[in-house]
């Protein structure tokens, strides 16, 4: 067998100690709030039918409902804004709502802010369908056109999320994980397993060396700071993890 | 040595680089939404029939002619809109059983027309830009008699026509 050369062996050492000092990537799991599907909507044709003559006043066009499916296990906020809007159109007059539209639920374009349609609390299921829908009141100074929109859903994490970071879940194992919210890692978050407290996490959000029960078929890691808590639910009795606040694939 | 360095290099930069993915705290999707808008005009005449009245006998005498200048009917109302640029033209046809002698002789006015002669020559009676709801409420017609008209109705038909401009 060939012998290696020294500078090999120091190279080789010094990359895996580098590879080492990496710290292991955040898995994406589940739990990162996402758009997964977006369907497209029509708002249609303004006609001569839209013209009131005897009050110079037109009828709102209505769009057909568009569909979003999220997927989301913390608290998520769901905004919109329209990166290309067509300046032959007056954006105070384009509006939108979720669906179904109760009082007041519509809202402008006019300002061309971001629009914040929907904070989801209901931290318990994975994913949820959205209806949407746009309406336009034309005016007289809308000339004969096609004009075209294009609308930016975005969903963001709000809540905490517990997302392991080292090792793998599972009974008598040890893991890391970390705790963040919107604004990034948060610390000093206390951190439970089953109901008792395991630590805290540090500066940088982490908590090191969590170590599972060795015969539970059911694990609850919660994250609580201040009023926010975040759980995570982990099922070694099936295949499935079932996450109250994260939902994922657990071998 | 040198080779294997630079691949050790490579690998350590890969590894870097594969470890930095990191889970996302948003997610956006994008959506188009078409509005399409319509040429739309319309064009409201307020009136479907004018009587400009009856010549009698009265009204002409042998030493100074007609004692009327003409029959009118002024007062009648147009409305239109449109959501571009428009011109409203006027322009009338003798559909009459019988003929005028001069259709020079019968003339209209409203808007930025003054009293003109329309039979078989189209006159505009106002320009606006488009998205103006407008109202003229000031149309007339009348009728210069002529010793040359024959006992007998008369009939003029009058088309408005909204186009753009």
């Amino acid at each position: 067998m060939k012998k290696l050369k020294p500078t090999t062996v120091i190279l080789v050492t010094l990359f895996s100690c580098i590879l080492l000092s990496i710290p292991a990537p955040e898995t994406v799991g589940s739990n990162d709030p996402s758009i997964t599907e977006v369907t497209p909507i029509e708002l249609g044709t303004i006609t001569s039918n839209y013209y009131h003559m005897s009050d110079n006043s037109f009828d709102r066009l209505y769009s057909s409902d568009g569909k979003l499916k999220l997927s989301y296990n913390t608290e998520a906020l769901l905004k919109v804004n329209l990166s290309s809007a067509d300046p032959g159109v007056d954006l105070n007059d384009l509006e939108i709502s979720l669906l179904p539209v109760e009082d007041n639920n519509w809202k402008s374009f006019g300002d061309g802010t971001e629009i914040q349609l929907k904070t989801f609390t209901n931290t318990d299921q994975t994913w949820d369908f959205v209806e949407y829908q746009l309406r336009y009141l034309p005016d007289g100074n809308d000339r004969p056109g096609n004009y075209s929109f294009s609308l930016n859903f975005e969903l963001i994490q709000v809540g905490l999320v517990i997302r392991i970071i080292g090792g793998k879940p599972g009974p008598g194992k040890k893991v890391n994980l970390k705790v963040s919210d919107n604004s990034g890692p948060v610390g000093n978050a206390s951190v439970r397993v089953n109901d008792e407290v395991v630590g805290t996490t540090n500066p940088g959000g982490i908590l090191n060396n969590l170590t599972f029960p060795e015969d539970e078929e059911k694990v609850t890691i919660a994250a609580t700071h201040d009023s926010r808590e975040a759980t995570r639910v982990f099922n070694f009795e099936e295949d499935d993890e079932e996450d109250d606040e994260g939902e994922e694939e657990e071998d | 040595m040198r080779k294997l360095s630079i691949l050790l290099v490579g690998l350590m930069l890969i590894a870097g680089l594969s470890v930095g993915v990191i889970a996302a705290d948003s997610d956006s999707h994008s959506a188009d939404a078409n509005i399409t808008i319509n040429s739309i005009a319309l064009l409201q005449v307020n009136h479907s029939s004018v009587n400009l009245g009856t010549l009698e006998p009265g009204d002409y005498t042998i030493d100074d002619g007609w004692q009327i200048d003409s029959l009118e009917s002024e007062g009648h109302t147009v409305k239109a809109f449109a959501n571009f640029d428009y011109a409203i033209t006027v322009e009338g046809e003798d559909t009459g059983s019988k003929s005028l002698s001069n259709t020079d002789d019968f003339k209209m006015k409203g808007a930025d027309l003054s009293y003109s002669s329309v039979i078989g020559s189209s006159q505009e009676l106002v320009s606006k830009d488009g998205g103006t709801n407008a109202t003229w409420d000031d149309i007339g017609y009348k009728y210069i008699p002529n010793v040359n008209d024959e006992p007998g109705n008369y009939k003029v038909t009058v088309t408005y026509t909204l186009s753009s401009q």
